[in-house]
């Protein structure tokens, strides 16, 4: 049971596992959907179903709309963006089936990608600059016949690299192969339009960037996706053919089975429509990057310090890593936390090819990762604290060690 | 006013977007549940006034996704 703690303050930087704290609206909305939309979405015709039904659907029209979406049935949602990247692979890649992946992918990628190859699917990674941004040049040169899909880690939730998705979406359709970006650091953080940017498979969460709960995420289907090439990751009741023990074979239904979450849509919803209004003409984007590039400069000054972001701050999320020599990362977060209230995520962050390709396997790094509510007086507190780290780590150690 | 007719369809989701496209269209129209009589599905359908059936007819025909069929609604009662 979670009781009700009073920190004297906490520095969050650790946006990238999840956003926090959450808009109140969208505290509001999942409380509203509990107590007037609590029946069962798609089971049932009485008021509460019929509420739960509309919240549902208002959520697939906004995520549809953001994403720059015309049809909302093309959105198909899931319990996190994990299950979303192992949807498309999963019900895509069949035996012969050749893959293309970023060298900054996450084991959300990885991992079904591995179990896929025991199954006759095989893999490279794409040839890349020191920062893990893609060659585009060089990788022309990697798509073969066999080649179906190239999955792209938007923002790298290691460094914060941000890909040339558009100019990696040409490529993809002039070679006649299919795109899936996993947009789990990038969706809510700047715009992503499924169209213009050439995007045939959107995976999005709703916990980070989009400021909504955890339990939420999805699929956009783009418009030249062959939707009847792709076989369901779970199969089960939908509301809909109940008189049948197929599948349906229509959206969103053919990926929707078993009841799905309508607190956690209502409070997506409210968290999309936040990041909407706040960043009317780009403004909370523009301030999230003018933060960005003050921290960065700021940790540049430190001794001792790595620091690893893109190499063009223009290609810069709102995610990046330091290492302190000499120093233990796991420490140096353990400290941060309990003696400055400083919030970070320290090791492989589930990505250990990014990782290697940033040369930080298998000691890791320490994340620090903003929001749009991230304030510059928060940015100076961790630059201080870790500067006194890097400066005298020793002091900080002798401090653990004292420690009962 | 008609009598009503109800506009079947595969899923509660597909339900909702016509019904909110035919109100934006200006044509009332409710959710409802779907008669037993009339298929087993557990779900919703759309009931609209039968004076509207032309323009339905018409939206329906631009929508990007299949309906199952628009019936005259069954009434229960002589």
């Amino acid at each position: 049971m979670i009781t009700e703690q009073h920190p004297p303050k906490i520095y969050y930087f650790d946006h990238a596992a999840t956003s926090w704290p959450k808009p109140p609206e969208v505290i509001e909305a999942m409380q509203l959907a509990l107590e007037s939309a609590g029946g069962n979405a798609g089971r049932g015709g009485h008021q509460l179903a019929k509420a739960a039904s509309s919240v549902i659907y208002d959520a697939r029209e906004t995520v549809a709309d953001f994403f720059g979406c015309d049809d909302p049935f093309r959105v198909a949602f899931a319990s996190n963006i994990t299950e979303s990247v192992n949807l498309v692979m999963q019900g895509l890649l069949k035996p012969g089936d050749h893959v293309l992946v970023t060298p900054m992918e996450h084991n959300a990628v990885m991992r079904p990608l591995t179990a896929l190859q025991k199954r006759g699917v095989t893999w490279e990674v794409l040839p890349c600059f020191e920062d893990g941004s893609v060659d585009l040049y060089a990788a022309k040169k990697k798509i073969r016949k066999e080649t179906r899909l190239m999955v792209i880690c938007h923002e790298s939730n290691v460094n914060g690299v941000i890909q040339p998705v558009r100019s990696l979406g040409e490529l993809a359709r002039e070679a006649g192969i299919l795109m899936l970006v996993d947009t789990a650091q990038s969706a809510g953080h700047m715009p992503i339009n499924i169209e213009t940017d050439l995007i045939d498979f959107l995976a999005f969460t709703g916990h980070k960037g989009l400021m909504g709960p955890t339990g939420t995420g999805g699929v956009v289907f783009g418009s030249r996706v062959p939707i009847d090439e792709i076989s369901p990751l779970i199969y089960g009741g939908t509301g809909s053919y109940s008189e049948s023990i197929e599948q349906p074979l229509f959206l969103p239904d053919r990926f929707e089975s078993g009841t799905q979450n309508c607190a956690g849509l209502a409070g997506l919803s409210a968290g999309i429509h936040w990041v909407k209004d706040h960043n009317r003409d780009g403004r909370m984007q523009a301030t999230q990057n003018q933060m960005m590039s003050v921290f960065i400069g700021l940790l540049k000054q430190i001794p001792n310090l790595s620091l690893y972001t893109a190499a063009n701050l223009h290609m810069q999320g709102d995610v990046l890593s330091i290492t302190i020599a000499e120093v233990d990362n796991g420490l140096a977060a353990e400290w941060l936390d309990s003696d400055c209230g400083i919030m970070v995520r320290t090791g492989l962050h589930c990505a250990p090819m990014a990782h290697r390709t940033l040369g930080t396997f298998p000691s890791g790094t320490i994340r620090l990762s903003i929001s749009p509510l991230t304030t510059i007086e928060e940015i100076e507190t961790c630059v201080a604290a870790v500067n006194t780290f890097a400066t005298d780590p020793a002091v900080v150690l002798k401090a653990w060690d004292n420690r009962v | 006013m008609s009598d009503p007719y109800l506009l079947l369809v595969f899923t509660t989701s597909h339900a909702i977007g016509i019904q909110k496209k035919l109100e934006k269209e200006g044509i009332h129209a409710t959710l409802s549940t779907i008669p037993r009589g009339v298929s087993s599905d557990c779900g919703m359908c759309v009931r609209f006034d039968g004076a509207d059936l032309e323009k339905v007819q018409e939206i329906v025909d631009h929508i990007p996704f299949e309906i199952q069929e628009i019936i005259p609604f069954p009434k229960q009662s002589s």
